[in-house]
């Protein structure tokens, strides 16, 4: 009975100590490292698609391959990515490497290593370029996602129409006189000349851009956007485009796939897999008219806080999966791609994925030609809010005032937003 | 990651604990560790006070919520209080700024906006469904054959969850497509945009909140079998028609019930997120709900101090609507207990 009275404060004290200890806030957050800082395991965090995901992984197993006793423990997220990375960094619990895009970097860069690229082992300059933040880098390109334009050849051959040029894009005068020719019939089987259009990809096609070069102001209500929102205002009126309203719950590759588009301008990498299984009406791919729609350029950033072996094992994980020909054929299972490879080695591997007719090599075309938009920080916000304002109040969403009344202001809200 | 969890997971590897369980070992063992903290000092308190015994059980028992309470609801709701307080992106350190999320606040016209759209739905959706409840439990308490069925059907909508149900009504509601706009054009009336008109999106919320009503209806409904059965012979026998039975015994009655639904009701109207999240905001901002503008502020914006500080905007604009209402309506309120009537079902006492 003494003895045990004794012990119990003992005990109590003990499990209270551990229960203080567990629960007490550790002194400097580490990037997630399962229990063991000083081994070189690592954890890659993700987004995408069943398929997308399927790639990383097999990348991953790849790099565990390529380098015996390392492990790699993916992390797929498959919604509300941005927002539980946002969470995983507050929390001290981000995972080592990580997915990011370059229309995101800006915002999250406080939070990535800097690292160190060599643009030369990449297609084309601008892919690097695009994962700089105030001049220094913090994540290494391992993708490029172009987009790219199908035509419905059947469409064409009835319309009377030569099938567009397989490189060069055409203009945005012939692109407004083709669609026009497409379109034809009434009510809910009306074949429209085009797919909905996307007001900053036509944006970015016509010369103009949502940002200046340099991000410190908008410029999507310029002369440049207005005349734009008004050509693509003009087509819906004329009803050669359907309007967001249209198309809402629809889906548009199955519009192409029932011949009620001529063409389907957001084609991306990941739409192939849908197409493929189109073969009537029978189809290719053509460049976007005019200067192309924006592409965006996925990243790997490494955690701030890794260090050690686990930064060693990051980096080599992030070279492996941006510059080994093994890594970028991967991006492609099957008939769909998480993104086109940005080494030259690799980029036949998409283009063979589907018969040459289909012309995948379209892609490659636009990687190599691709505008990239700047980065700012509050992307979500700024051009959140500035996307609403365009939806709500105009025709390029669901509104019905004129472009040029509401464009202006909107642009010069963001501009001021941006300045903040 | 803290040292003392690290260390955990590090000996519950070495054992060669299954790896998709590593990371339940550390919170076990720490529950484990503040149940030998909570029962010794409960022993402690058993030896010093030995008549208390009832009550320490009573305090053991309830520990497991209250634990849960006190770490995932009081503790967010303190921390809350201080994020309010700072500039906070979750990526850089929260910086101190006073009340300035407050003062920005109440100089934002989307606040203002949000207030708007949220009161307002609250106004009319809440004593619509209140009396379509009503109305339908009345109709529901009749005794006929298949009744039981009428009311599944009735309540079968309540169990379908949220985005379910506004990504169903998306389609009913869809102006090119949808069931209601076919519906009203074969009639000859060309329907109107429902969520993707400004001055449509609201009346479509609250049209689509009166499919759920079920859940207040077997409220009532049980209410309703509960009235006594001697109070409406007794007015019947004093000459009481139809209307006025329903009036002065079936309503009073019901009273307390119907206090409880229209606060849950007001309550749950000015947390109304679902709908402005999957419409995203719709346009001009007509479903811009307070909780939504809340999370597009924390979760869009990453502005956590910002968000926190809607969130105590929130709490005072509930709890002083509750009061008002509680206040409000304390003259029209019928406790039975209160009015010199006697419990139903006395306690005999033993023996």
């Amino acid at each position: 009975m003494k003895l045990r009275n004794r012990l119990l404060p003992f005990g109590a004290g003990l499990a209270a100590l551990l229960l203080a200890a567990g629960c007490a806030t550790g002194s400097q957050p580490a990037a997630n490292s399962g229990g063991a800082d000083e081994n070189g395991d690592i954890t890659f965090s993700f987004w995408g698609t069943n398929s997308e995901a399927a790639s990383l992984k097999a990348i991953a197993a790849a790099f565990e391959q390529a380098n015996p006793g390392t492990k790699v423990t993916t992390n797929w997220i498959q919604a509300d990515y941005e927002q539980k990375l946002q969470t995983s960094i507050a929390a001290g619990t981000q995972a080592t490497v990580i997915e990011i895009s370059n229309t995101s970097l800006a915002g999250f860069a406080p939070s990535f290593a800097e690292q160190q690229v060599d643009p030369t082992k990449f297609v084309q300059p601008n892919i690097s370029e695009a994962l700089k933040y105030d001049g220094k880098y913090y994540a290494t390109p391992f993708t490029a996602k172009p987009k790219v334009m199908a035509v419905n050849l059947d469409a064409f051959k009835a319309a009377g129409l030569p099938a567009p040029s397989p490189t060069t894009p055409l203009s945005l005068d012939e692109f407004k006189t083709i669609v026009a020719k497409l379109s034809h019939g009434e009510g809910k089987k009306r074949v429209y000349g085009t797919s909905n259009m996307w007001f900053k990809g036509w944006l970015t096609a016509a010369g103009g851009g949502f940002y200046n070069a340099d991000a410190t102001a908008c410029t999507f209500g310029d002369q440049q956007g207005v005349a734009t929102a008004q050509y693509i205002v003009d087509l819906q009126k004329q009803r050669y485009a359907p309007s967001s309203i249209d198309i809402e719950g629809q889906d548009q590759a199955q519009w192409f796939a029932a011949g009620r588009l001529g063409t389907f301008s957001d084609f991306g990498p990941w739409t192939v897999a849908d197409f493929a299984k189109i073969s009537k009406p029978n189809w290719t791919l053509v460049p976007v008219p005019g200067k192309g729609f924006p592409m965006e350029v996925g990243g790997l950033a490494i955690a701030k806080n890794a260090s050690g072996k686990k930064l060693e094992t990051a980096k080599k994980f992030v070279e492996f999966v941006s510059t080994q020909q093994v890594a970028q054929d991967l991006l492609i299972q099957g008939n769909t791609a998480l993104g086109v490879p940005i080494i030259a080695a690799s980029t036949p591997t998409l283009e063979k994925v589907l018969p040459p007719e289909r012309n995948l090599a379209a892609f490659t075309t636009a990687l190599k030609t691709g505008l990239i938009s700047p980065s700012v920080p509050r992307e979500g916000q700024i051009s959140g809010d500035a996307d609403k304002g365009i939806t709500s109040y105009t025709p390029l969403g669901s509104g019905k005032d004129d472009v040029a009344k509401i464009l202006p202001g909107l642009n010069d809200k963001c501009t001021a937003a941006l300045k903040q | 990651m803290n040292p003392t969890i690290g260390w955990i997971r590090q000996l519950a590897e070495s054992w060669g604990v299954p790896a998709v369980l590593v990371p339940l070992v550390p919170f076990l063992v720490l529950l484990v560790a503040l149940y030998a903290v909570i029962g010794l000092a409960a022993y402690g308190a058993k030896r010093a006070w030995p008549r208390a015994d009832k009550t320490i059980a009573f305090w053991l028992f309830i520990s497991p919520w209250l634990i849960g309470f006190l770490v995932f609801t009081v503790g967010p709701m303190l921390s809350s209080v201080y994020v309010s307080l700072t500039s906070w992106d979750l990526i850089t350190p929260p910086k101190f700024v006073g009340v300035a999320n407050y003062t920005e606040a109440f100089q934002d016209p989307r606040v203002g906006q949000a207030i708007k759209v949220t009161l307002l739905y609250a106004v009319i959706s809440v004593p619509l469904q209140t009396a379509l409840a009503f109305a339908v439990s009345l109709l529901m308490n009749v005794d006929l054959p298949g009744i039981r069925l009428f009311r599944t059907i009735w309540y079968l909508p309540s169990l379908v969850s949220g985005v379910a149900q506004i990504v169903l009504f998306l389609w009913v509601f869809n102006p090119q497509y949808g069931l209601v706009n076919d519906v009203l054009g074969k009639a000859g009336i060309q329907g109107p945009g429902w969520f993707n008109d400004a001055s449509w999106a609201l009346p479509t919320v609250i049209l689509m909140s009166l499919w759920t009503v079920g859940g207040a209806m077997v409220i009532y409904l049980a209410g309703l079998k509960d009235v006594p059965t001697s109070l409406y012979e007794a007015a019947a026998l004093d000459g009481a028609g139809r209307l006025r039975l329903f009036w002065h015994v079936t309503l009073p009655q019901l009273s307390p019930i119907i206090l409880f639904n229209v606060l849950t009701g007001i309550i749950g109207a000015l947390q109304i997120f679902t709908q402005g999240f999957i419409a995203n905001g719709g346009p001009k901002d007509s479903l811009l709900f307070f909780v939504y503008y809340l999370y597009d502020n924390a979760f869009q914006n990453f502005r956590m101090g910002y968000a926190s500080a809607l969130a105590w905007i929130l709490f005072v604009i509930i709890m002083a609507l509750t009061a008002v209402t509680l206040r409000g309506s304390a003259f029209a309120i019928y406790y039975e207990t209160e009015m010199g009537g006697r419990r139903r079902r006395p306690r005999l006492r033993k023996g």
